[in-house]
Order: C-alpha cells, then sequence, then structure tokens
C-alpha cells in the first residue's frame, strides 16, 4: 500500500514536470513554429542555477526560484534571437531551425560540464527540518511535493496569464496568425522572444525544484525533455491540455513500469510506446494537426 | 583518359594529396586506427546524406542503426561463434531490417515528429542494450575477435584499413549510381516537394522507405567494421552524441557531395583526437561547429570549395568584360 502510495506520488510529480516542460514544446510550436531541443537542457541549466544560489551563495530557496526564472527567461529570449530569429530571417529551412536548437542544447549540456563539473551534484533541501511528510500514511519527502505545487501552479498561472491578460491573448493572436496579428498592431517578434522566454523560465523552475528531489545531472535535463517532447505529441502536438495530459501519461508509463517491471527497462518501454502510438495515432489524443 | 582528367585537375590534385597523406600515415599504428575511423564514418555518413541530404528525412538517431550492426557482428561472431565475415554480413542484414520497419513510419511522418520518433528509437536502442545483460553484457561491453576474410585475419589497423576502404569505394560507387538515377532524382523531387513529386507519379513512400533503409544498412555496416575496429563494444559509445556527431559529420562537409561526407569524417575525427583533453565537453565543439556551420557555411565544406570556384569564376569573367 505504502510502496503504491508513494509510487504514486512519483507519477503525479514526474508527470507534473513532464508536462511542464512539455508545454514549452507545444508553446514554441505554436508560436514560432520551430522545434526547440534545448527545452530538457534549459531545466538543467535552471536546475543548476538554483543550486548555486541555494548552495552557494546561501540564498533562501522560495528568492532563488524566481531569480532562476529571471535569469532562464534571459537566456530563452537569447536563443530565440540569436539562433531561431537570425536563421528564420536569413530563410533558413525548418530542419536548419531544428539543428540550430540541437546545436543550443549541446552547448548548453556541455557548457554546464565545464562550469559545474560531469559529477553528479546534490542540491541543499529546501526544508532543512522537515525530513518527510505524512501523506495518506506515507512518509514522502517534501521536495517532491513542492516539485508538483511548483508544476501546477506554473501551469495555472501560464493558462491564466494566455487567457485572460491582454499581453498573453497577443500571444495567442500572433501565434494563430502571425501576419493577421501584425496587421493590428501586436509586435510579434516581442511575442515570439516572450513565448521563448516565458518556456524557458518554465523549465528553469522545474528544474530548480527537481534539482534537490532528483539529483543534478548535466544529462537530467535531456532525457527528461525528450520524454517531455514525447508527452507534448502524445497530447497533441501545440495543444497546451495536450501537454499536460501527455506528460502526466509519462509519467505514470514511467512508474508503472519501474515498479512491475523493471527501472532499467522504463525508458525502452516508454519510447517504444511513443513510436507506436506516433505510428497509429500521429495527431495526438487531442487531435491536433499533424505538420506537413 | 588524359582529356578527362585534366579537365578535373583540382579533383586529381586533391586525391593525390590525400593519397600521399594516407601512405606517410599508414605505417604509423595510431593513425592507421584514425584512418580507419575516417573510412568507417564516411560510409554511415554517407548513408544518411542519402537519408538526410537526398530525400529530407532528419534522423537524430542513427546511431541505433550502428549500434545494432556493431552488437550483431559482435555477438555473433564472439557469442555465438559464426565466421565474422558472415556475422558481419549478417549485421548490414539485420541493421537494414530495423531500418525497414521504421521506415514504414518514418515515411508517414515530417520534420518535427520524424525527429522525435528517431530520437526515441535511439533511446530505444540505447537503453535496451544496457539494460539486457544477459544478451548484450551490458555496460561490462564485450571484447570482439578480429575479422577473418577468406582465411586471412585482420589484426592489424592497416589490413582493416584496406577492407574499410574498399567498401568505402564500392559505397560511393553505389552512391554515384543512385544519385545518377531516376532513384537520385525521385529522392531529391521528394525532398523539395513531397506533394509534387506524388503528383508526378513518383511512389513518395516507396522511395522514402528506401532511402531510410538503406541509409540504416549502411549504419550497420560500418557499425560492424567499428566493431572489429576496435574490437570491444560497449552502449556508451552509440549514445546520442554518436547521433548527434554523425550529423555534425555530414552538415560540415557538406550534404549532397560526394566528398562532403568524408571530409566531415576526417576533420571531425581530427578535432575528437585533438580535444582529447577535454574529456567529456568534447561535444561543445560540435555543438559550436554546428552552428558556425548553419550561419556561415550552410553548404559544408565542399559546398565552400564550390562557392569559391564559382566566384573566381565570376571574377575571371567580369575582368574580361571590363
Amino acid at each position: 500500500m505504502e510502496l503504491l502510495i508513494s509510487t504514486i506520488i512519483s507519477a503525479l510529480v514526474m508527470g507534473g514536470i513532464y508536462g511542464g516542460v512539455g508545454l514549452g514544446y507545444s508553446l514554441i510550436y505554436k508560436a514560432s513554429g520551430s522545434l526547440n531541443l534545448s527545452q530538457g537542457d534549459f531545466l538543467t541549466v535552471g536546475a543548476f542555477i538554483g543550486m548555486t544560489l541555494t548552495k552557494y551563495v546561501g540564498m533562501n530557496f522560495f528568492l532563488a526560484l524566481p531569480l532562476t526564472m529571471v535569469c532562464m527567461f534571459a537566456v530563452g529570449v537569447c536563443v530565440e534571437r540569436g539562433v531561431v530569429n537570425a536563421l528564420l530571417s536569413r530563410g533558413a529551412q525548418s530542419a536548419y531551425v531544428i539543428l540550430g536548437t540541437l546545436a543550443v542544447s549541446i552547448v548548453l549540456q556541455n557548457g554546464s560540464m565545464l562550469i559545474w563539473g560531469s559529477q553528479t551534484q546534490s542540491a541543499p533541501p529546501i526544508f532543512k527540518d522537515v525530513l518527510s511528510v505524512k501523506v495518506l500514511g506515507t512518509a514522502v519527502p517534501p521536495e517532491k511535493l513542492v516539485a508538483l505545487a511548483v508544476a501546477v501552479v506554473c501551469m495555472l498561472a501560464l493558462h491564466f496569464f494566455l487567457k485572460k491578460s491582454k499581453f498573453g491573448t497577443a500571444m495567442r493572436a500572433a501565434a494563430l496568425d502571425a501576419r493577421a496579428a501584425g496587421a493590428v498592431g501586436i509586435n510579434v517578434g516581442v511575442t515570439k522572444s516572450v513565448t521563448w522566454g516565458i518556456s524557458a523560465a518554465i523549465c528553469g523552475a522545474l528544474g530548480c525544484v527537481i534539482g534537490p528531489a532528483l539529483g543534478l545531472t548535466t544529462v537530467l535535463g535531456s532525457q527528461i525533455g525528450t520524454k517531455a517532447f514525447a508527452g507534448a505529441v502524445v497530447g497533441g502536438y501545440g495543444d497546451m491540455l495536450g501537454a499536460v495530459i501527455g506528460g502526466l501519461i509519462f509519467g505514470v508509463l514511467e512508474a508503472l513500469v519501474s515498479l512491475f517491471i523493471s527501472s532499467q527497462y522504463s525508458m525502452t518501454i516508454s519510447f517504444l510506446a511513443l513510436i507506436i502510438f506516433m505510428t497509429i495515432m500521429p495527431q495526438g489524443l487531442m487531435k491536433a494537426e499533424i505538420l506537413e | 583518359m588524359i582529356q578527362a582528367l585534366k579537365k578535373r585537375w583540382e579533383l586529381v590534385l586533391v586525391m593525390c594529396v590525400a593519397a600521399a597523406a594516407v601512405i606517410l600515415m599508414l605505417p604509423n599504428n595510431y593513425y592507421a586506427q584514425l584512418l580507419c575511423n575516417i573510412a568507417t564514418y564516411g560510409i554511415v555518413v554517407t548513408g544518411l546524406d542519402l537519408c538526410f541530404g537526398y530525400s529530407g528525412q532528419i534522423s537524430f538517431g542513427h546511431a541505433a542503426f550502428y549500434c545494432i550492426g556493431a552488437y550483431t557482428a559482435a555477438l555473433l561472431s564472439t557469442d555465438l561463434g559464426w565466421d565474422p565475415l558472415l556475422a558481419f554480413a549478417a549485421a548490414i542484414i539485420v541493421a537494414a531490417l530495423f531500418g525497414l520497419m521504421l521506415s514504414y513510419p518514418a515515411s508517414k511522418l515530417q520534420k518535427h515528429f520524424l525527429s522525435l520518433m528517431t530520437i526515441s528509437f535511439g533511446w530505444v536502442v540505447y537503453t535496451f542494450v544496457g539494460a539486457a545483460r544477459e544478451v548484450t553484457h551490458g555496460y561490462q561491453g564485450l571484447n570482439v575477435v578480429p575479422l577473418r576474410v577468406f582465411g586471412l585475419e585482420l589484426r592489424s589497423m592497416q589490413a582493416l584499413f584496406i577492407f574499410a576502404l574498399i567498401l568505402l569505394i564500392l559505397v560511393m560507387i553505389m552512391k554515384r549510381n543512385i544519385v545518377n538515377s531516376r532513384v537520385g532524382r525521385a529522392f531529391q523531387a521528394i525532398r523539395l516537394n513531397a506533394h509534387a513529386a506524388n503528383g508526378m507519379g513518383i511512389n513518395v513512400r516507396k522511395y522514402k522507405m528506401m532511402a531510410f533503409t538503406l541509409s540504416a544498412a549502411l549504419a550497420g555496416m560500418s557499425g560492424a567494421i567499428f566493431s572489429y575496429n576496435v574490437r570491444y563494444v560497449n552502449p556508451e559509445s552509440f549514445s546520442s552524441t554518436l547521433s548527434v556527431l554523425l550529423m555534425t559529420m555530414l552538415l560540415f562537409g557538406g550534404i549532397r557531395s560526394y566528398s562532403g561526407p568524408i571530409i566531415g569524417a576526417a576533420v571531425l575525427i581530427f578535432i575528437q583526437d585533438w580535444l582529447q583533453f577535454l574529456g567529456n565537453a568534447q561535444a561543445l565543439v560540435y555543438g559550436i561547429l554546428i552552428i558556425v556551420v548553419l550561419f556561415f557555411m550552410p553548404n559544408g565544406v565542399a559546398g565552400l570549395a564550390g562557392n569559391i570556384k564559382k566566384r573566381l569564376m565570376k571574377r575571371k569573367e567580369d575582368e574580361q568584360h571590363a
């Protein structure tokens, strides 16, 4: 019973993380039509920045979290301006833009390796006095609950921002039809950059909270990123709710495979399931359009 | 024949220089292994060129087919005692089969979805090989027996290089024949506009699958050569870094060219050699290289050579007219 509850909580936490990162993939696809292969590495860099702030600078975690988000927002905007927009304005095909983001991913990953070393680092626990919290009778590290809470808050905040705020609506308009949005006075370049920034900031926040829970390696992000992308596609590429649902599906699938088969095969089976799913139903669960 | 050679004097010059370099490097065992690696990667990147450069199917998971070829050859020859040459042939066939299986969904998908699928397949093979310890020896790795061709054991680097070089030349000839045939033209048509190609009566699915499967077979071939070269296989050699390296080699060398894949392979291997001190962070240079290529040399080094020649000819023309 205990094992079941802790498995469910792990599934929810990882599902929330995959959903949050997957949101970024769908957001960026909707807004600038490109695939960002460095999404997972935004998470890694966010995790490392958060760790540096809390461990070496000694900042309070709940202060480090927004600061990390701001830093990652800047990183996201820089990547969009410096790589993606620059390539698109030179008339590069989309395949080359994808390769550009792949290059950014490599640079981020290996840059982190050079700066922070390739050993697994540990981030200090968020609550120094509380070692575990009782949820339905099972002891759970509070870091995992914080991770889940941050993921949920980020997703809700993004949803309300996009639906209710003026700029969020402008972003949605630009994503729907860039030319028409430009015609009504929306600065599409700014909305694209902000989209990338928001997506990077969310990944940074998730990285910051997942660091204390999972331990930090430089390859942390790439695995999470690929699974989150898989979740976004399963849920329906370009659909926000789909990304969250897909992420949850992958979180649950991973937890179930670890529980019943073996944690070593979890990636194998998850991705095999993805390949079969994409063969049968590439438009995903929310019936998004397939790229042609 | 002398006329034909005189017309393409630059090509002949480059080949003579390359041949001289090879002959100078060959006696040294270390350089012989580098040359063997260049030939090996030349084969797989040529295959990737057919898949991505000519037919436009992005593949970020070709390391998976390389891995399948390497492990098939290694396991069949070492664990099951097969004749190494037979294991080599089996490696190519098995990799081609997996390529065929993946090529069907791959032919249905485009760009982002195809990238995701190829990346996932790369992870599937990588994690499976690491996890299925009873069959693949997992992370412990496996020492491979040397290759035997018609009774002659190819233990030395030099001998293996000759073997790889012969295969590379055959592959290049095959590529030239494909590219200059209706199959090659179909590939290019599909890359440029799949719908229009379909409208012209080209069976898009068939040719996409052909390109993908062929590139998988070539990747399997080079994987097998790799396992007989290094004589040790371990899942770590076939991670996503290898897929990225292959793409970098292709882009840097130049897509849709004959010498491109080989130039890319040669340059990247030498860079890899010089950057040993960076350890794991070598890939940083690959990332920077990709960015440089994307911004400044979208047609790679081979394309650059073509550009320079065109500019020189244009200048000659302008001078004549002025």
